[in-house]
């Protein structure tokens, strides 16, 4: 039978419709489909399984469903960001192999660069940026300079993933192009430079100083790293942090010593609260909703998610290759022609900025900075993350730090019903402990972790 | 002085990281914890059980016959000359005892006798509480041939567990002996308290113990055969499960040792903290006299003390962890081996 001309067209549409749908169906679960579906699909099992404990934890006797979701973002946040220091470890330890004790010094040091810029320059500076238009020029430019660079990489990426065949000449105008669109967009945020704006523009430079101190401290770190064996670079990391650590508390002029840096000038919050559309978009999701809360959730995951992106691009280029063989053996990569410390200090600076990071949004999350915040303890949460879920797979920090430092953190706070019973003092050292055994029971039974990469293991087999 | 007092400490407590360090090749981040470990337990058995004599009598006792339970059924096999090791840390206690009962008497409070029983005390139960560790993480992770790394991560979480198990126990805040304070008495014109020439004292008459031990008996020519070559002493017959077992014994009861006389030596005042400070002069102390070196230990332990304490005269006392640190990192770029010839393992 021969069917008339638009009635085969119908029919091929129709055709392509269906397997149009087909496919939209199937792409949730082709992500799930294999090795990294599989990692990926623990990942996502372990934190809806973390959140939705959390939920019920968090809902016994809530007095509103706004409470409760307030609280798990909060928890969303605290994951989003601890997965961020996670992340700089992993990029350390689990692809270049660096034992890094010290981790929490990037951390520390990033918030309180920013802190100090903000006690000792902060309202002042913000105030002449505003009279003087030398200076708001300068300050613009440098937010333009500082958006272009933080967009430059992940341009590069998408212009590779769109147009993977393009020449060379396009890629390099498209990228160019998007370095100056974000600039510009950067820069329009930032306009009118009025009180607020140039207060943001003053924490902004705070962060840069931060992150450049961050970055300073690893080229540090690095003189013993590319020299010594993991265990005396272990001791050397952490005995530097400590000595930073002793510097925070005992330098009151400039750190504020234990009292430490209080009313920092919080761009996130302060404009999610002066901002009616974004106040009125989370009005209409719940009124109970906080508005700070979700805005600083929504920059956590975005910047958990820039240096995801950027930190598996990393893994799988040839750089990565790079640092996995000389994790695995730094003679033959030697021999091969790499070198091997240069590899090394890049790792470290890398990881260093997504820590730095890190550090910045514990700072903002309360617009405090106190020198308890940055201790060992947290690197050594850190590394119980970063174990438990799994080394040398990016995806397991997420994981790591959903079952480490939000589900056990929560739970050890219900500890305190056994303060009844004349237990004091049982949360901090319950969570600790439970940490500890979670560290060496995983170490001993399944030192890959959730989703860590057997073949990738560091230690032994 | 102080910086000989500190020294003294290092090395009491170097020793033992030492040998663990060159034998099982293991940085164990958790040797501050066990420090803090025995002064807590010495705490405890002093001041809150040490109601009263005839009661520690009981304890003491008790506590001697489950070591020796525990000598049958665990460690098997324990030879007299093993034994005299628990004695020969046990001694010098007993002369330290008797050098603060001739000083400063106490009126209430813990008294002297009573500290060395509580001491003796910890020193058991610390031995206990790192076989446990051994026997239950540490040898099955070297059967699993586990890699440095491993060894440092798991390290972390047993100084985890450690610090937390003290702290749900004893808490966070400041804990004393509950010892009244005595006036210094001169000697050659400095103040030095009771406290610092005991510290100084047992720590002479314990390294005289430690080399005889490690010198004459066939263990500690084991554990140093061990520590300079582990393939070969296997080889040549040592059983390296029963002399890493040893090795615990002598960490263990060293670093308790530490525990009680670094409270002392810090008017009696025990917290969370006290041995976690020590880790990075301890490891300081050790690289500087070669990994798995127990004389080194000894030799860097009062060295770094004297460098830390001489130091803390220019940058104040704030940052001697500084000083620590720049031993450190000295030792490692120009000489990891140590300066004795100790081996870069």
């Amino acid at each position: 039978m021969k069917l008339p001309g638009p009635a085969l067209k119908a029919l091929a549409g129709g055709k392509a419709l269906a397997s149009l749908g087909i496919s939209l169906v199937r792409l949730p679960l082709k992500v799930f489909e294999g090795r990294e579906g599989r990692e990926w699909r623990t990942v996502v099992i372990t934190v809806v399984a973390v959140f939705a404990a959390m939920a019920a934890l968090g809902g016994y006797g809530a007095v509103s469903a706004g409470a409760v979701y307030n609280f798990l973002i909060g928890l969303a946040l605290t994951m989003c960001i601890f997965s961020l220091l996670g992340l700089g470890l992993q990029l350390q330890f689990g692809h270049a192999g660096i034992l890094n004790l010290g981790l929490i010094a990037f951390a520390g040091l990033a918030a309180y660069g920013m802190g100090i810029v903000w006690r000792h320059a902060g309202v002042g500076l913000a105030a002449s940026i505003q009279a003087n238009a030398g200076l708001q020029a300068a300050v613009l430019g440098c937010i333009a300079i500082t958006a272009a660079a933080f967009s430059t990489p992940i341009a590069g990426l998408l212009v590779q993933r769109l147009r993977p065949r393009a020449s060379t000449r396009f890629k390099r105008v498209a990228v160019v192009a998007a370095a100056v669109a974000a600039g510009a967009i950067a820069v329009l945020l930032f306009l009118p430079l009025d009180q607020n704006r140039s207060r943001d523009a003053v924490m902004l430079l705070g962060m840069l100083v931060g992150i450049g101190a961050a970055v300073g401290l690893a080229f540090l770190f690095a003189i013993p790293a590319i020299r010594l064996r993991e265990d005396y670079l272990a001791i050397v990391t952490l005995g530097a942090a400590e000595l930073l650590e002793s510097f925070y508390r005992n330098e009151i002029w400039l750190t504020g010593g234990t009292e430490g840096i209080l009313n920092l000038h919080n761009p996130i919050s302060e404009r999610a609260l002066s901002n009616g559309a974004w106040q009125g978009f989370v009005d209409a999701l719940d009124p109970n909703l906080k508005a700070v809360g979700l805005a600083q959730l929504l920059v956590a995951a975005l910047l958990l998610f820039y240096f995801y992106v950027l930190f598996e691009a990393l893994i799988r280029s040839p750089w990565g290759r790079v640092l996995r063989a000389i994790r695995e053996d730094d003679a033959v990569a030697g021999a091969l022609g790499k070198n091997v410390n240069r590899f090394r200090l890049q790792a470290l600076v890398l990881g260093s900025m997504a820590v730095a990071v890190a550090g910045i949004l514990i700072a903002l999350r309360t617009s405090t900075i106190f020198p308890g915040t940055y201790e060992r303890a947290l690197t050594f949460s850190t590394w119980v993350a970063l174990v438990v879920g799994g080394v040398s797979n990016n995806k397991g920090v997420v994981a790591g730090a959903a079952i480490v430092l939000v589900a056990l953190p929560e739970l050890a706070r219900n500890l305190r019903a056994l303060e009844s019973l004349g237990i004091q003092n049982i949360v901090g050292p319950g969570q600790g402990l439970a940490a500890g055994l979670m560290l060496i029971l995983v170490m001993m039974y399944r030192p890959h972790g959730l989703v860590g990469r057997k073949e990738e293991l560091l230690f032994g087999r | 002085m102080n910086g000989l007092v500190l020294g003294s400490i290092l090395a009491l407590a170097g020793i033992g990281l030492s040998l663990v360090y060159g034998i099982l090749k293991l940085a164990n981040f958790a040797h501050g914890d066990f420090v803090t470990l025995g002064a807590f337990l010495a705490f405890l058995f002093a001041v809150v059980l040490g109601g009263s004599l005839e009661a520690f009598g009981l304890t003491v006792g008790g506590g001697l016959i489950a070591l020796l339970v525990v000598d049958m059924f665990w460690l098997h096999r324990l030879v007299w000359g093993e034994r005299l090791l628990l004695v020969a840390l046990g001694a010098p206690l007993a002369v330290v005892a008797a050098v603060l009962s001739l000083s400063g008497r106490g009126g209430s409070g813990t008294t002297d006798l009573m500290l060395v029983e509580a001491a003796l005390l910890s020193v058991v139960a610390s031995i206990g509480v790192a076989l446990a560790f051994e026997r239950l993480v540490w040898r099955p992770i070297r059967r699993k041939k586990g890699t440095v790394l491993t060894l440092v991560i798991v390290s972390i979480g047993v100084s985890l567990v450690l610090r937390n198990a003290i702290q749900i126990a004893f808490g966070t805040g400041n804990r004393s002996f509950e010892r009244p304070t005595t006036v210094s008495p001169n000697v050659l014109g400095v103040q030095i308290s009771t406290a610092q020439q005991a510290a100084f004292v047992a720590t002479a008459l314990i390294i005289v113990g430690a080399h005889l031990f490690l010198a004459r008996t066939r263990t500690g020519k084991a554990m140093r055969a061990m520590a300079d070559n582990l393939e070969l002493a296997r080889i040549s017959g040592v059983d390296v499960d029963r002399e890493v077992t040893h090795v615990w014994v002598l960490a263990a009861g060293l670093t308790a040792v530490t525990g009680v006389f670094l409270t002392l030596v810090a008017n009696n005042v025990m917290n969370i903290n006290m041995g976690v400070g020590l880790i990075l002069p301890l490891f300081a102390a050790v690289i500087l006299g070669g990994i798995g070196s127990p004389y080194g230990a000894v030799a860097g332990g009062f060295l770094v003390g004297i460098a830390t304490k001489t130091a803390s005269l220019w940058i104040g006392s704030r940052y001697e962890v500084a000083a620590a640190l720049a031993v450190l990192i000295a030792m490692l770029l120009v000489r990891p081996q140590g300066l004795f010839g100790g081996r870069a393992a």
